[in-house]
């Protein structure tokens, strides 16, 4: 690691603009590598199961709903698709989603001590922490597909857009949870405000119903949540035509730039307050 | 403060702190560095924002070619129910989410086929056939960015051209179906509104005259076999009247039983009349005599009638039941026409009313002012989704450089 990440910083001081951009991306890239298997160490030990947890934890979330739904039989019923797989489908990426919106205000204060060394830098502890869930949704994700494939006999529908659906809603989730932890360094109410307003949020977000069993109307005024959107692509890239679904890319897409310009200008404005 | 318990990441970076490059970086030139980043910031910012959203806005105001859209408004409806109507759809949600969903609804599923059909290889094949689409998308006064491309495009590029051309929305509230068609000359954009609505309307009558055939087709076979059991049962009883010499052979045993029991009952009476007299009379007395013949000739008669009745093949039984299962197969075969030509009736004025039409709700119109391209719009949106990208690059940027120094 040393070699390759440390290796080429006596350019650093010399190059013109581009090369010490390029520099820059690759000391944050080491950076961020570092934090990411430091907060992996943090969050699951070594000696229990480990990195085991990364998959079982949001698995055993969804399949315990799935199971609970299916067995009590409520709410919808589509043909050719099983409650225990929209379930998962439907909750994995929203747990996902919660995870990095409600452990963002805490990312900083936990990791206050490592914005001492000059070169981490606010943006670098976030990210590793979004990574760290993004890779772990992923891998529980393609778990899922490959399980569903075998046993369930229903191979996903179309899995780049499941792919984009997921990373769509990793970028989304990474421009709150930037906002989210701005926010909470610099006002205590806004941090305690974050979570009732992510258990608030979970009846509008669209992860719970396919949009097509509700009423145009209502599904018209769901559609303006990305959230919303960006399950149906998810659905969507799992069930294909068993499942009409409702989503415009471009609209989240534009949320997605919004909400990481403004998370990115966020962080940065309170970084005065915090990193030395 | 005390650091954080050194892991890995931590120990080479006290040594990058430490490293001689980054002292030899103050002073001047990092002062010269920061002035040049704010001087590239905003020349990134011209290149990469304004020079782009100045090229499309320059397109738009000095290139693009006007586009005229010639917009029509239809319904595809059932003749019994009122097709795609709210009603239908409010029934369709009361009877639950199955049913929507295997679209169940009269009406609906002919519109989502027809907005299915239009924009289908088969739809422009057909219609290339009326249209020079070619010459109508290629006309001198459209402009390079959104004229069709190929001279002489097959059949997959004008068909993708043609679907960013030809718009077609279904609200499924109300089943009306929205046609948009964009051409470079407003007759144009009339005249494929119109050849699109009038294919449309020859799809809906092919398939009422499909689903038509095949109700009636269905019905009507089963009428023949009917009718034909009928005529073989009719022959069949022809023939064995012919064969058996017997008209009917159920009610000429029935004749003879009766002729039978008739005779017995006589002789039951003879004798018993001949006991009687037996008893007072001389054995000589001509009375006696007279019935003795009765007797000797009744007996005569129902052993005659009785061999007729059970005479080897001609036996009447088995004459009778052969006839009665003939008779049978009649009457069934005649009550199987008789409903199966009452479902044919049932069917005909079902399929009358399955039939399906093309309602013209909006007829396309003539433009008279280019709607598009909407300039101002899509300028706009260059401009803000470029400063939007530009933003979140310039702080990732920052944020990576701020690594270097």
């Amino acid at each position: 690691m040393s070699e390759t990440g440390w290796g080429g910083y006596r350019t650093a001081g010399d190059g013109g603009g581009l090369g010490r951009t390029l520099e820059g991306f690759r000391r944050q890239a080491t950076v961020v590598h570092a934090l990411l298997l430091r907060e992996m160490q943090t969050r699951f030990g070594r000696n229990q199961l480990g990195f085991l947890w990364l998959f079982l934890e949001p698995l055993m979330l969804a399949g315990a709903i799935a199971t609970l739904k299916s067995s009590f039989e409520f709410g919808h019923s589509i043909p050719g698709v099983s409650m225990f797989v929209f379930a998962l489908v439907s909750y994995l990426p929203y747990f996902t989603f919660r995870a990095i919106i409600s452990r963002a205000p805490g990312t900083l204060r936990a990791n206050m001590t490592l914005l001492y060394h000059s070169r981490v830098k606010m943006l670098d502890v976030v990210l590793a922490r979004h990574l760290l869930e993004m890779a772990a949704v992923v891998t529980v994700m393609a778990m899922i597909v490959v399980g569903v494939a075998i046993w369930g006999d229903q191979p996903p529908a179309d899995i780049p857009t499941l792919l984009i659906g997921i990373v769509l809603l990793f970028l989304l989730a990474q421009g709150l949870g930037l906002m989210a932890a701005a926010v909470s360094a610099v006002s205590e109410i806004a941090e305690r405000l974050i979570h009732p307003l992510i258990y608030l949020s979970l009846p509008l977000s669209g992860a719970l119903v396919p949009l097509h069993v509700l009423d145009p109307m209502i599904r018209d005024l769901m559609l303006w949540n990305p959230q919303a959107n960006i399950h149906e692509m998810v659905r969507d890239g799992f069930f294909g035509d068993l499942l009409p679904s409702y989503y415009s890319v471009g609209y989240v897409l534009f949320w997605v730039g919004l909400f990481n310009l403004l998370g990115l200008a966020a962080l940065r404005a309170v970084r005065p307050k915090l990193e030395f | 403060m005390k650091l954080s318990p050194p892991t890995r990441p931590s120990e080479p970076l006290a040594s990058a702190g430490a490293a001689p490059p980054l002292v030899l970086q103050g002073g001047k030139p990092a002062r010269r560095a920061a002035a040049g980043r704010g001087m590239g910031v905003r020349h990134w910012f011209a290149l990469l924002v304004l020079l782009p959203t100045l090229i499309v806005g320059a397109y738009y105001v000095f290139y693009a070619a006007n586009i005229y859209e010639s917009e029509a408004r239809f319904l595809v409806r059932n003749r019994g129910g009122g097709g795609g109507s709210a009603v239908d759809a409010l029934a369709g949600r009361a009877g639950g989410i199955a049913s929507a969903i295997s679209g169940a609804r009269s009406g609906m599923e002919e519109s989502r086929a027809v907005a299915a059909w239009i924009g289908s290889y088969a739809a422009v094949n057909t219609i290339r056939g009326d249209i020079d689409l070619v010459e109508m998308w290629r006309r001198p006064e459209a402009d390079v960015v959104s004229e069709l491309w190929w001279e002489t495009p097959q059949l997959e590029w004008l068909a993708w051209y043609f679907r960013r051309r030809v718009i077609v929305t279904l609200d499924p509230e109300t089943g009306v179906m929205q046609l948009r068609v964009h051409a470079f000359r407003p007759a144009d954009a009339h005249r494929l509104a119109e050849e699109v609505l009038r294919r449309s309307e020859e799809l809906v009558n092919t398939f009422t005259a499909r689903s038509i055939a095949d109700t009636l087709r269905a019905a009507q076979a089963d009428v023949d076999k009917a009718e034909r059991r009928v005529l073989a049962a009719r022959e069949a009883l022809i023939g064995f009247r012919e064969r058996e010499q017997a008209f009917d052979p159920a009610s000429t045993a029935t004749g003879a039983v009766t002729t039978i029991t008739q005779l017995q009952g006589a002789l039951a009476q003879a004798r018993t009349e001949y006991e009687e007299r037996r008893r007072f009379m001389r054995p000589d007395n001509p009375q006696l005599q007279v019935l003795q013949n009765r007797v000797a000739a009744l007996q005569q008669q129902i052993a005659t009638e009785r061999a007729r009745v059970t005479r080897g093949e001609e036996a009447l039984t088995q004459q009778v039941a052969a006839f009665e299962r003939l008779e049978l197969e009649r009457m069934m075969a005649d009550r199987e026409l008789a409903s199966a030509v009452g479902s044919l009736e049932a069917a005909r004025s079902d399929a009358l009313r399955q039939q399906v039409f093309v309602m013209r709700v909006s007829e396309p119109q003539m433009p008279e002012y280019p709607l598009y391209p909407r300039a101002t719009f899509n300028t706009l949106t260059v401009f803000v989704s470029l400063s939007v990208l530009f933003g979140i690059g310039w702080l990732l940027v920052v944020s990576a450089r701020e690594h270097a120094s």
